[in-house]
């Protein structure tokens, strides 16, 4: 179905927008929320909470893509999940691995670096994307944003693991040239 | 933590960069432009066979039934087309059939929510299409049977196997266009994209449904009335159907042993016209794809493809125990749930070339603990099991196998164990002898020094050993003698070191990689 009319099902409280949601991109929020939070029943309860979410957002708001918008639910509801869960739990998946890689985009201490809301910090963010080179976006965003493994990532762009380590290295590398650059401290 | 915010900012980037780099996405095309003059399309327009053909081998003959409540025959004027041959065709009754089938089945979801209770070793066989119940197997069977159709079995990615795509030639012009799959009877889908000289570039998508096969592609045409179709004759010879709707754009061509459809899935809302589908049409050598090669596939490939089949297969037998307490060999778990102490590999551990399921089942209590070595018969789509002991395996290089005891309650450190070697032919294994040992200095510690079999130990090893063909050895012979019958039976190879896995759904679905969607 398309997202226009899975939409307008929401608009009209009809119940089969989730049915109709969970069989097109189902498996899309479960592969965000289970990159994050590695655990299967986690990921479902996550992707039902999309859904819950989806549902209370429709009507007032009208995606304009159907799929990045619960993506970025998923997205953000697996993150508070992880962040709320033991650290036994946290200790798994990708999600270490990719927070430990980001130290180094981390500017250094500067009491002149001035501290900037998230808006502005992701007007940076999206500046700093358009300056990439299509596939090292993809890759950054590959790991970062759906916090895939490094493994998944080269077979996706048919790549040697290696290559995307070194992707993923020089872009945390410039978002890190960027950050200090702009004087923006985190 | 700050890495936290970059990535809890992340979530709030353009849109745009979210979008392409979607992991359910396949990898990006590398796309076939196809340069056309709509000049040419003017020339070629003289060749066209306007047929007007509103049903005439045209969209009317595609469309499956939709049943609805008060109507027996469908409503024929909305809906979805078969893309696999036109009506009457034992494809599209087949199609059809299961369309209406499922289009009543499950209609909360709740018999798929439920799955993993149902789901067995012997759904491996339908894991090319959206079966998920033993009553939609069974209907599966019924109308393949009746219309005497072949199930698919193994989907190739086109992408890391492109030497399949060598025997349909130049096909798609002056490019490769990005190719998805192809099935093992060489129906196949690739996108491409076509240039028009006056309104851009469009996104294309050919799929060839070969006949013979049950293949379940759709497309959601919405109202039929709402095309225009017309025959036409392209370039290459061939007869196809042009459909332009509002909102999308076919090109149908039925050949001798295949079924394509091209489709736009823009219409003449979008500045689509009838010429351009006739470019498109140009542009592609239907004649090339008839007849059909199936996808030749080396040995080695073969066997690669058998064991993504057989690890499938693997994973139901592991859910199976997992969700209902069903062991491998189809007896009920006296402890169900509890899998806390379970692990299991999948590697080769006979040297056969295939991969084999070695499930080490322990709830928690050695007498219940059983081990298991479990084949995949290609030809029955099943497991079967090749041997069945205590779970503590010792695997030689060389096939053979040492099956540890559940318990050492001899006066030798050796472990005890019974010997197996591993016969290719039956892919079994076969019971070599049962080994334990005695050690001097164990007597002594134990006090009773007197019970070592010292004449039996004339090397000095300090301990001798025991061998039987049928129970466990009676007779002490020296360390040299044992040395020898190990030789003998090939049991002093070097041993597998295997990597075990926690028996979770999430090892479980590390063994399937990608190849079927995560729960």
């Amino acid at each position: 179905m398309e997202d226009k009319r899975i939409v307008d099902l929401y608009w009209l409280r009809s119940e089969s927008a989730i049915a109709e949601t969970k069989t097109k991109y189902g498996r899309y929020c479960h592969t965000i929320a289970h990159n994050i939070l590695y655990d299967l029943e986690d990921s479902e309860e996550c992707v039902n909470d999309t859904y819950f979410r989806a549902w209370n957002s429709m009507p007032q708001h009208r995606p304009s893509v159907l799929k990045t918008f619960l993506g970025k639910i998923t997205r953000n509801l697996a993150l508070n999940r992880y962040k709320a869960l033991s650290a036994n739990k946290r200790n798994c998946g990708q999600m270490p691995l990719a927070l430990d890689e980001l130290q180094e985009c981390i500017p250094g201490e500067d009491n002149t670096a001035k501290i900037v809301d998230d808006l502005a910090l992701a007007e940076i963010f999206n500046r700093f994307l358009a300056s990439l080179s299509a596939d090292q976006r993809k890759i950054f965003m590959s790991r970062y944003w759906y916090l895939s493994s490094i493994k998944e990532i080269a077979r996706e762009y048919s790549m040697g693991e290696s290559k995307v380590k070194m992707s993923l290295m020089r872009s945390r590398n410039e978002l890190k040239a960027l950050l200090e650059a702009e004087g923006i401290s985190l | 933590m700050k890495e936290e915010r970059i990535l809890r900012v992340l979530s709030e980037v353009d849109e745009k960069y979210i979008a392409e780099a979607d992991p359910t996405q396949r990898t990006r095309r590398k796309p076939v432009r196809i340069k056309a003059l709509l000049i040419a399309a003017c020339l070629l327009l003289a060749l066209t066979l306007i047929a007007c053909a509103a049903n005439w081998f045209g969209l009317r003959d595609l469309i499956l039934p939709v049943i609805t409540e008060g109507s027996q025959n469908g409503d024929e004027d909305q809906g979805k087309i078969g893309l696999t041959g036109y009506r009457g065709s034992p494809e599209w009754k087949a199609l059809a059939q299961w369309q209406a089938f499922v289009s009543e089945y499950d209609p909360d979801g709740k018999i798929y929510q439920d799955r993993q209770a149902q789901l067995d070793s012997s759904f491996a066989r339908y894991s090319c299409y959206t079966v998920y119940s033993r009553e939609m197997a069974d209907k599966m069977d019924e109308i393949t049977a009746e219309y005497d159709l072949k199930l698919h079995t193994t989907a190739f990615n086109l992408q890391e196997r492109p030497e399949l795509l060598e025997s349909l030639g130049d096909f798609m012009g002056d490019g490769s266009g990005y190719y998805t799959y192809m099935y093992e009877d060489g129906t196949f889908q690739v996108e491409g994209t076509i240039d028009f000289e006056d309104i851009g570039a469009w996104d294309f998508l050919l799929l060839r449904s070969v006949c013979g096969t049950f293949h379940d592609a759709m497309l959601d045409i919405g109202d039929i009335s709402e095309y225009q179709e017309t025959t036409y004759e392209v370039a290459c010879g061939t007869s196809v159907t042009l459909a332009l709707g509002k909102s999308k754009a076919l090109i149908l061509a039925d050949l001798a042993d295949s079924f394509v459809t091209v489709h736009i899935p823009y219409g003449s809302d979008s500045g689509i016209k009838q010429a351009h589908l006739e470019i498109l049409a140009d542009s592609i050598n239907f004649a090339a794809l008839t007849p059909v090669i199936r996808p030749q596939v080396s040995e080695a490939a073969k066997l690669m493809e058998q064991d993504m089949d057989a690890r499938r297969v693997y994973a139901a037998a592991l859910r199976n125990l997992l969700y209902s307490g069903i062991l491998p060999d189809g007896s009920q778990t006296e402890m169900p749930g509890d899998s806390a102490y379970s692990q299991f590999a999948v590697a080769d551990v006979d040297g056969d070339a295939k991969e084999e399921l070695i499930l080490l089942y322990d709830p928690g209590m050695t007498a219940a603990a059983v081990g298991y070595i479990i084949g995949y018969d290609a030809e029955a789509e099943n497991i079967y099991i090749q041997l069945e002991e205590f779970p503590a395996f010792a695997f030689l290089e060389n096939g053979n196998l040492k099956a540890l005891s559940s318990h050492n309650q001899t006066y030798g450190e050796m472990w005890p164990y019974t010997l197996y070697r591993h016969l290719p032919e039956s892919d079994s294994y076969d019971l070599i002898g049962y080994c334990h040992a005695e050690d001097k200095d164990i007597f002594e510690a134990c006090g009773v020094p007197d019970r070592y079999p010292d004449a039996a130990d004339v090397s000095g090893a300090g301990t001798v050993y025991y061998v039987g063909d049928n129970a466990w050895g009676a007779t002490p012979i020296d360390e040299a003698d044992y040395m020898a019958w190990l030789e003998e039976n090939c049991a002093n190879a070097p041993e597998l070191e295997l990597e075990y896995l926690p028996f979770t759904e999430e090892s479980i679905l590390t063994i399937v990689n990608d190849s079927e969607p995560a729960f």
